[in-house]
């Protein structure tokens, strides 16, 4: 099999997973309890011939089958409907905050595998030593901090104690205008939900950078490098770093489903108008259609991630079998 | 089986445990590991016996968000009072309880102040003190009474939270007009009428309720700040002696009259609640957050265990039918679980509770059948190298059929692998958990580390230390020693995969 073919039947199978994913999203939101008239006219009475328009409108009189295709046909067009609780069309309010949750994600993802790399070569470099043995335990528990806690624990510090932090929000209100006073006041209140998020990712980084490269150095190419008479730097870097880095991009890609439960939770305790919060300010409401947009969403990002990963992996690993 | 086979198998058991015993105690990290748990299985069983407060219904034990105890020791806190009961609800059980109370009458021959023997008996059983003004002999019936008692009040800070306690029931009214009150004197003589009320006709107890309570709005609009007076602050200004009276005043309106009349008092009683409270402080509902952590403890690790169980016993059972059957069931099964992986954990957890609603079965029901894939693939790996194996392949020469290899000689080989995950499993079933209750998605009834930390959000007590450090320590602390399990058995069980 060719690497075309490898790639053409990974998308295929996204495909197949992204059914998967809109289907079980149908049948959920079919089982909710409560039918979308009584949620949305909560307080309000209506009249039998409201309630039958708001049904015809709603497709509701249909077969199952036909509401079914009508729902893969809008979610794939980006239609979501509209919220039971702002009445504003759900795809436009997810599209304003998808780029805080990838901003706070991206900066903190970024940073953990930059900082769980470099000290996780340098812990498996100085294996067995002091700061080999610090850092690996401090990532172990940093790993199972409860998120929601750290954040907590960071208001306390950063926004109480020492003062400097905002304790919640995305932006100043009013936002600046000047647009180079805006970035700095993004990026100030970014620090402590990014900050949390990265501590969260950051243990996982480094334990798997040092793990990876442990065993590595156990493979025979070592042997064969130290005796050519490598030095041990260049062991660590020229052929132990180069072949750990596969593993690494794998990972990636399986940070992100668990990046998403951190992110959740971190926009929750700060407040960061993201999909998090959006997500939980809509099971305060029980907003179902912003629930059913956001899990596809959340699945769609999972899969291409997957995608992603595996045409990379089928690029830079010649020993990949299609 | 006879019994001495069984008791061999039995001895064969204990000796291979020993063993592992052995082996086990040699790693630290196993070791630290099993004592945290320890730890935490022994608070959760006898923790929550060391305080009677229901960690969910027992509302106001003691001030309202206030540290605990041992505050008292630190800088800054020096001042803290704890609950106190200075004028002690004696119940009125015999004719010597009077005497502990100071009693000023107007000296009228027809006024008596007497023990009597009725009381308000759901409250402190029988007992109360009886006036009685007799209006047969005297044309003029008129008296005063004040019935008080005076405490000494040594910290120089305020209480959080005052209450008094009284409960009475008049005979007799026609004609007379009846009028009760309830006074604090400071220790500077200022006098606070706290509660008084003008009784028209009353012949049945009233309910030993809350008569003043320092956080209504009736006592706050007594103070000239209104609603937004502190009783307990302006009346407790300093040491002293305080006084806390009760009086009561018969007016004769109609002199034609020559009915008795009677008041019985009954439960008369103050207290205070002080600023600190047992060990880890009170909530913002004056809960007790000691009781509450041990009640979470308890349900972090049945959440936690039951639902790692449950998982690993789905995933093992998936894996091995997967592995050993192959075909269109390996690759269905594998799928469907692929399937599961690339769906968002906590979405689907928050949706499907939101949905299925909130109980603590459905929880651990939705955690655990969210949380077998990534197990059942591993036991299926291991399945199809051990198929290969050559003791399998002697096995079914030798007839034995699928289930008995499955059951006898598949199974005992990835037992290693099934503890190992039982172990590690446990961790993020305690986070789901917690983190669901954090969301505001546990169950109500039930008291959690995630449902503590919820309500720190909830009422912005981030600032309150000794409420916020328990909860999220312990959930770090209980996952890391199941990590920690984790890693030492797999470790001691799987040596062949360890290439460290």
């Amino acid at each position: 099999m060719s690497l075309k073919r490898y790639i053409l039947k990974r998308i295929l199978y996204s495909f197949v997973l992204l059914f998967f994913a809109l289907t079980l999203n149908f049948i959920i939101f079919r089982m909710a309890p409560g039918n979308p008239i009584q949620i949305v006219a909560s307080g309000m009475r209506l009249e039998p011939e409201q309630v039958e328009r708001l049904i015809e409108l709603w497709g509701l009189q249909e077969p199952l089958h036909v509401q079914y295709v009508r729902y893969l046909k809008s979610t794939l067009t980006w239609d979501f409907g509209y919220s039971y609780n702002s009445l504003e069309p759900v795809g436009r309010e997810i599209m304003e905050r998808l780029p805080n949750t990838l901003l706070l994600m991206g900066v903190s993802l970024f940073f953990a595998i930059t900082f769980g790399t470099v000290f996780g070569i340098y812990a498996a470099y100085k294996r067995g030593s002091l700061f080999d043995l610090t850092s690996v335990s401090i990532s172990l528990f940093s790993y199972a901090l409860p998120t929601f806690w750290m954040g907590l624990l960071m208001i306390y510090v950063g926004g109480y104690v020492f003062g400097l932090f905002p304790l919640a929000g995305t932006m100043s209100r009013p936002p600046p205008l000047d647009p180079i006073v805006r970035i700095f006041d993004l990026a100030w209140h970014l620090f402590l939900p990014g900050l949390t998020l990265f501590l969260f990712q950051y243990g996982a980084w480094l334990l798997m950078m040092r793990s990876t490269l442990l065993e590595a150095l156990h493979e025979d190419y070592i042997t064969t490098a130290r005796a050519k008479g490598v030095s041990e730097r260049g062991v660590l870097f020229k052929h132990a770093f180069r072949n750990a880095m596969l593993p690494l991009v794998t990972n990636i890609a399986l940070q992100i489903p668990g990046l998403l439960n951190g992110a959740i939770l971190t926009e929750t305790v700060f407040s960061w108008r993201g999909l998090g919060l959006y997500t939980w300010s809509a099971i305060q409401f029980t907003d179902y259609p912003v629930l059913q947009a956001l899990f596809y969403i959340f699945a769609l990002v999972t899969i291409v991630c997957n995608l992603i990963v595996d045409v990379v992996y089928g690029y830079i690993d010649p020993r990949i079998q299609y | 089986m006879t019994i001495s086979t069984r008791r061999k198998r039995f001895n064969l058991l204990m000796s291979r445990a020993k063993g592992f015993w052995g082996v086990y105690k040699q790693n630290r990290k196993g070791l630290f590991g099993i004592g945290l748990i320890l730890f935490f299985v022994l608070f959760a069983a006898f923790g929550p016996m060391l305080s009677e407060n229901h960690p969910v219904d027992d509302w106001d034990v003691g001030g309202r968000r206030v540290p605990p105890a041992w505050f008292k020791n630190l800088p800054g806190y020096q001042n803290l009072v704890p609950n106190l009961k200075p004028v002690m609800d004696v119940g009125f059980e015999d004719p010597e309880a009077l005497s502990e109370w100071d009693i000023e009458s107007s000296s009228e021959d027809s006024f008596t102040v007497t023990h009597s023997g009725e009381g308000y008996d759901r409250g402190s059983g029988p007992g109360s003190i009886l006036m009685s003004l007799n209006r047969e002999s005297s044309s003029s019936s008129t008296a005063d009474i004040k019935i008080s008692k005076t405490f000494s009040w040594e910290y120089s800070s305020p209480p959080k939270r005052f209450t008094t306690v009284l409960s009475y029931k008049a005979e007799g009214l026609e004609g007379t007009r009846l009028k009760l009150g309830l006074v604090l004197v400071d220790a500077k003589g200022e006098e606070y009428i706290l509660w008084q009320k003008d009784i028209p006709s009353d012949t049945i107890w009233s309910y030993p309720e809350y008569k003043v309570d320092s956080y209504s709005i009736r006592v706050k609009m007594i103070f000239p700040d209104g609603v937004f007076a502190d009783p307990a602050q302006i009346i407790f200004n300093g040491a002293g002696d305080y006084e806390f009276y009760f009086r009561a005043s018969f007016d004769d309106i109609d002199t034609e009259s020559t009915v008795t009349t009677r008041l019985y008092v009954d439960d008369l009683s103050i207290e205070l609640m002080g600023t600190c409270y047992g060990l880890l402080g009170t909530d913002q509902w004056g809960r007790d957050v000691y009781s509450q952590l041990a009640h979470g403890a308890k349900t972090s690790l049945f959440v936690g265990m039951l639902s790692a169980f449950i998982s690993v016993s789905i995933g093992l059972v998936v894996g091995l039918f997967a592995g050993f059957t192959g075909g269109w069931v390996d690759e269905l099964s594998m799928r469907f679980a692929d399937m599961l992986l690339v769906i968002p954990f906590l979405p689907l957890l928050l949706i499907l509770i939101a949905i299925l609603g909130q109980s603590v079965f459905n929880i651990i029901l939705v955690i655990s059948l969210l949380g077998w894939m990534g197990f059942s693939r591993t036991v299926r790996s291991q399945v199809l190298s051990l198929k290969e194996r050559t003791f399998i392949e002697a096995a079914r020469a030798a007839g034995g059929s699928t289930t008995h290899i499955t059951i006898r000689h598949i199974l005992p080989n990835v037992m290693g692998l099934v503890y190992v995950s039982l172990a590690t499993s446990v961790p993020g079933a305690i986070t789901a958990e917690a983190a669901l209750s954090f969301l505001g998605l546990g169950d109500p009834s039930i008291m959690s580390w995630g449902q503590m930390l919820h309500d720190i959000v909830y009422y912005a007590a981030i600032k309150e230390l000794y409420w916020v450090v328990p909860p999220g320590l312990c959930i770090a602390l209980l996952a890391v020693s199941f990590v920690m399990i984790g890693f030492s058995l797999d470790e001691i069980l799987n040596p062949r995969l360890r290439r460290r």
